[in-house]
Order: structure tokens, then C-alpha cells, then sequence
């Protein structure tokens, strides 16, 4: 587990920052999507498919990756990272903006990172469960269903990383998410 | 005029007779029929492997599963430490299974971080 193997490099100091308004972002998406409907949830989703693939594209464009250092530059970020990962599991691409404005090194970035996802995640679980009720009997059972094709795709991911020097891939990744996110519209 | 059926041709068609039947019975269900799907692929309803883990408005040999599959592997390599490929995980799943639904069918993966030397900074 990443979170066990980071444990010491992870700086809590930036998660407490952090944390409240990440947990403010959640809240906003529990009750904003169980507020709207599911049409209204799909278009939200989609905003936020393309609106990280955009910021991903603009961020690895960027030759200087300057921020701002305002505390509601962080605040923005976290809020943002809360509702984009309760509405879409999408937080990295905002809460990645928010460390490297903090300038952690690597390790400490990785290590914080992955605990404050797991906080969060844990987080989410109860309004997944009992307020939007997407984690079900059902929903287990896909899960359950889709587990192998994750464990191959973790062992075939252990092979491809260890070859993939370029980040030409990249690029494609980004252009046929993007399709994808306009895809969901016209499902 | 008839046909002239020869012994050979008789006992070919008895074969392919049984086997059909019995291919039907192992891998079609009953009703098996192509149908016009929610992901708008056309999917040829086939008994699942998993019968009793897998939904039923999701065939286990069709498009819309494919789908799911192919972004699950996606999510399986994006857990070994390749990053960026998060929103087409999601892309993926939602194609499937509806936006909202998805994020419960993920949860279960998000909670699961697995550690692996090769610390590439994640999409979460």
C-alpha cells in the first residue's frame, strides 16, 4: 500500500490545509448530485472529464509551472478537488496544481498525496452508500466482476512502465478522453 | 424433383443438429437474440461465465462490456504507475454503466493504492 510505504514523507501540515476544503468540495458534490438529476450528472461529469483533460494538455504545455501561492488559490484547488472527485473520481488534476504550489519534493508529494486521497476516499464512502446510494449489492457485484481484468491490467501495467520512455502516449491518452467525454452525451 | 440426400449428408446434419442445440444450451440463453442496448451497440445476448456476480442488463460477451473490461484493465495499469489515464477510466465505466453509478463501481479500486517502485505521481 502506497499510504503504509509514504507514511514518512507524508506532511500533514498540507493535508490539514488542505483537507476542510476538500471535504467542503464533497459535500457540495453529495448534495449537488443528489440534487440534480441523472442527465444533469452526466453533463457535470463531462465538464469535468474535458475540463481536466484541458487543464492536463495546458499544464504539461507549460514551460515555467508557476501558481499562485494566495491561500484561496488553495482553497479554490481543494473545493474544486472535493467536488471533482465526488462527482467524477477526478481529483489529481486539482490537487496536484495545489502541492506543486506548495513545492514538496517527490517523495513528500507522492506521500501526502496518497494519504490525503485515502482519507478522502475513505471519506466518501458513507454518501456513496447511504445518501446517493451508488454502492450497492449491485454495484459490488460489477466490481466484483471487473476485479480480474484489474489485476491483469496491473500486471501488464508492471511491464509497460518499465518500457515507456516517451510521452507521445500521452497526448493520445488526453485526445481520446476528451472524445470519450463528448461521447457520454450522446449515449 | 427431390433432393438427393446421401447417408453422409444425413449424418453431417444430425452433428451440426446436436451440436447447435447443445451450444445454444451451454452458452445462449434461451431468448437469445440481438437486442438494441443502453450503450447503443448492438449485443448478442450470451450466458455469462459469472452468472451469479454478473448484472444481467450486462451480457458478459458484448460491447458494453468489452468496454467496462478494457477500462478496468486501464484502471489495472494506471495502479502500476501509469498516469493520466484516469478520465478515460472513467469515460470508460461511465459509457457503461451510467455517470452516477460508475463512481460507486470505482469506489471499491479507489480505496486500494498499491505500491509499487516506481512512484510516478497518480490521477486520483
Amino acid at each position: 500500500m502506497a499510504v503504509s510505504y509514504y507514511q514518512r514523507h507524508v506532511k500533514w501540515v498540507y493535508i490539514k490545509k488542505l483537507l476542510p476544503w476538500m471535504v467542503f468540495g464533497v459535500l457540495l458534490g453529495v448534495l449537488g448530485g443528489n440534487a440534480i438529476s441523472e442527465k444533469t450528472f452526466t453533463y457535470s461529469m463531462v465538464v469535468i472529464i474535458i475540463g481536466s483533460t484541458f487543464m492536463m494538455y495546458y499544464w504539461e504545455q507549460q514551460k515555467t509551472q508557476k501558481v499562485p501561492s494566495h491561500w484561496s488559490f488553495s482553497g479554490l484547488m481543494g473545493v474544486l478537488a472535493g467536488f471533482t472527485t465526488m462527482v467524477g473520481n477526478l481529483a489529481g488534476a486539482f490537487a496536484n496544481i495545489y502541492f506543486l504550489a506548495m513545492r514538496l519534493p517527490k517523495n513528500e508529494f507522492i506521500g501526502t498525496a496518497a494519504w490525503l486521497f485515502f482519507i478522502i476516499n475513505v471519506f466518501k464512502v458513507p454518501f456513496h452508500v447511504l445518501v446517493w446510494e451508488t454502492i450497492n449489492w449491485s454495484s459490488l457485484k460489477i466490481s466484483a466482476t471487473l476485479l480480474p481484468f484489474v489485476v491483469l491490467g496491473f500486471v501488464l501495467g508492471v511491464q509497460i512502465v518499465k518500457k515507456i520512455e516517451n510521452d507521445n502516449y500521452r497526448k493520445l491518452i488526453l485526445l481520446f478522453t476528451a472524445l470519450g467525454g463528448v461521447a457520454i452525451l450522446f449515449k | 424433383m427431390r433432393a438427393f440426400i446421401t447417408a453422409k449428408d444425413k449424418v453431417l446434419n444430425n452433428i451440426k443438429r446436436i451440436a447447435s442445440r447443445y451450444f445454444k444450451k451451454l452458452f445462449f440463453y434461451k431468448d437469445a437474440q440481438f437486442q438494441w442496448a443502453n450503450t447503443s451497440t448492438v449485443v448478442l445476448q450470451i450466458r455469462p461465465i459469472f452468472a451469479p456476480i454478473m448484472l444481467a442488463e450486462i451480457p458478459f460477451f458484448s460491447y458494453a462490456f468489452l468496454l467496462a473490461a478494457g477500462s478496468a484493465l486501464l484502471l489495472g495499469i494506471s495502479k502500476a504507475g501509469i498516469k493520466g489515464i484516469a478520465a478515460l477510466i472513467v469515460t470508460g465505466l461511465a459509457l457503461v454503466y451510467g455517470a452516477k453509478n460508475s463512481t460507486g463501481i470505482m469506489m471499491p479500486f479507489s480505496l486500494v493504492e498499491i505500491y509499487w517502485p516506481f512512484p510516478i505521481i497518480k490521477d486520483t
